[in-house]
């Protein structure tokens, strides 16, 4: 038997083999990243006005609009391989509003909204998981058909609404509206806080979740693998949440990773019905007072954080199995 | 599946007095008293500059639902021209298009549309161009791999080799054989176009000069300390999540109709 040789003395075959499917598997994220970049680069070049102009234009502040160091300050040119560089080195530029570097502002508000985003993809994530499973299992039974029928119902509601129905339901005195007012942060404020938007936030995702998990799951129990584990004699609970659990994981773990894209987006939408001083706060703010610097610098690191979810999830599914690829085309929905 | 059949006539209703409206009324609702409660002339009473709530509601749902329908067709027609032409190409450019459809899934549609929009401030045209330009590539990817396996199939082999031309199979057999997943990708496409709609009119990002339900629902939370909940901010949200969960069923209800016919005739 010939044994073939990864050429690397460090690395066995099999893990050389491993990583460089991986690798494959995420060419097309970096190359998704550049593009971004470069979009960002084009459309801000392109721009019909910027806050100079926004500012300074119409005003008689003693700024004429003939001012070549105000204009050569707000409007830089640095050229597309200088701009690449200056993202790769991290030096993103002025917030004009804040008179400030854009990744200083981003990296005060960032934890918040991190807070937010992954404890609502978790809960999404988790409580879908749960409910298909549970109710894969439960062929028939009333709760199966009241759980069906309501998250079909309300799949692809946006954000907004789900969390303007809450503001309407819950926000007479029941919770704080804003996270804002609070004065000293501990676990129990923090969570009063953040719950509304939290939990609009992953109801309106919750569905999808759902509807994904119970479908691959009602799919893989037939196999004949289930029937073994029932035969062998282990427990209702761990059959459920050892085998069907890794089986159903990988077809939710990808609609997962392309849904991450609208749970933060929605995310930021909600953030700003709840006034919660996140990332979506301060983007809607940057979009009133047109200050290009920190919108792009917001536009770059939500989606870098949304690629690297992907990455994350591909690379899970991955490690789960090996091979797994085009099963992925079938559960394409949104 | 009596409540789809039911929310279905409502829908129906609801765009076919919307294009009432817009036949009627020259497309502009009349001025009347501003912040009217709801009274017989007008049964959701005013808003703040003195229209019709009624009227305008019909108008953003017939809106809303016409961009829907535009953004989504076009999606599903470029998608499906792009995803068929793979089975014509080589093996190299077979695999460049497949991983221009991977490169165009991942960017995060809905964030880019935001972002576009905020710097531009697009028409409606404009962002549902874009809407479709970011779209298109996940029909193409499940059209692909559905034409593949389509071309694999018995008979489409025997008839390509007593002599039937590919573009001539490709109208006969491979079209209809694809049209319940074309179906069903509208449908989706349909339920996200309302949702990107939806999302940027409510944050102000498009063009708010022709009415749509997310702008009603903008304007009408300016004003939620007023008693306006029950006549002027929930119904175009009612209305949001109406539609959308008739466009699911509605999927669902197609689905289960082509597997039953995929089941009634195997191949």
């Amino acid at each position: 038997m010939m044994i073939r040789n990864s050429g690397l003395p460090f690395l066995d075959f099999k893990t050389y083999g491993f990583l460089k499917r991986l690798l494959f598997l995420l060419t097309s994220y970096f190359v998704v990243i550049f593009v971004l970049i470069s979009l960002s680069y084009v459309v801000v070049a392109n721009l019909p006005g910027d806050y100079y102009i926004s500012m300074y234009e119409n005003t008689s502040t003693g700024f004429s609009a003939g001012n070549a160091d105000i204009q050569s300050f707000f409007q830089k040119e640095i050229g597309y391989f200088g701009y690449l560089y200056d993202i790769v080195t991290f030096n993103w530029g002025y917030s004009f509003l804040y008179a400030k570097p854009v990744l200083q502002i981003i990296g005060e508000v960032l934890p918040r909204s991190l807070l937010l985003v992954v404890s609502a993809g978790f809960l999404s994530l988790v409580f879908g998981l749960f409910l298909g499973i549970e109710t894969a299992v439960r062929k028939s039974h009333p709760i199966e058909k009241i759980s069906v029928f309501f998250n079909s119902a309300v799949d692809g509601v946006p954000e907004f609404v789900v969390g303007l129905l809450f503001l309407i339901i819950f926000s007479t005195g029941y919770t704080p509206p804003s996270l804002s007012v609070a004065e000293d942060y501990t676990f129990f404020t923090i969570a009063g806080y953040m719950i509304l938007p939290v939990v609009s936030v992953a109801v309106a995702n919750i569905p999808g979740m759902f509807l994904i998990a119970r479908n691959s799951v009602i799919t893989d129990m037939v196999h004949p693998c289930i029937l073994t584990a029932k035969g062998k004699g282990l427990t209702d609970f761990y059959i459920k949440y050892k085998h069907l659990l890794i089986m159903a994981l990988p077809p939710v773990l990808s609609r997962f990773g392309i849904r991450f894209g609208f749970i933060l987006t929605g995310a930021l939408v909600v953030e700003n019905i709840f006034s919660f001083p996140g990332l979506g706060t301060l983007f809607f703010e940057a979009i009133q007072m047109r200050d290009v610097n920190l919108i792009r610098g917001i536009f770059l690191v939500s989606a870098l954080f949304i690629i690297l979810m992907n990455m994350l999830a591909d690379t899970v599914i991955h490690i789960i199995y090996p091979f797994y690829n085009e099963k992925r085309d079938i559960n394409d929905v949104l | 599946m009596m409540s789809y059949r039911i929310m279905l006539l409502l829908l129906f209703i609801a765009v076919l007095l919307g294009l009432l409206f817009v036949c009627l009324k020259d497309y502009e609702p009349a001025y009347y008293q501003p912040f009217l409660p709801p009274c017989k002339d007008h049964l959701l009473g005013t808003n703040d500059i003195g229209y019709d709530i009624l009227t305008v509601f019909l108008l953003s749902v017939f809106n809303s639902f016409v961009f829907a329908v535009f953004v989504s067709f076009a999606t599903v027609v470029i998608g499906t021209l792009l995803g068929n032409i793979s089975p014509f190409l080589g093996k190299q450019s077979d695999f460049l298009l497949r991983k221009t459809f991977d490169i165009i899934i991942v960017i995060p549609n809905i964030l880019l549309l935001i972002f576009f929009s905020s710097l531009f401030k697009p028409s409606m045209f404009v962002a549902g161009t874009i809407i479709v330009l970011l779209q298109w590539a996940t029909v193409s990817r499940v059209i692909r791999a559905k034409a593949i396996s389509a071309w694999r199939k018995g008979y489409i082999v025997i008839s390509r080799q007593m002599g039937a031309s590919k573009g001539g199979i490709f109208f006969r057999h491979i079209l209809p054989e694809l049209m319940p997943v074309i179906m069903v990708m509208f449908v989706n496409k349909l339920r996200m176009a309302l949702f990107a709609e939806a999302t940027l009119t409510f944050l102000g990002l498009i063009d708010l000069s022709s009415f749509s339900l997310g702008k009603m629902i903008r304007y009408s939370t300016n004003f939620y300390y007023l008693d306006v909940w029950w006549n002027w901010i929930l119904p175009p949200v009612f209305a949001l999540i109406c539609i959308i969960s008739l466009v699911n069923f509605f999927g669902l209800h197609l689905e289960k109709v082509f597997n039953e016919h995929i089941r009634g005739f195997p191949v």
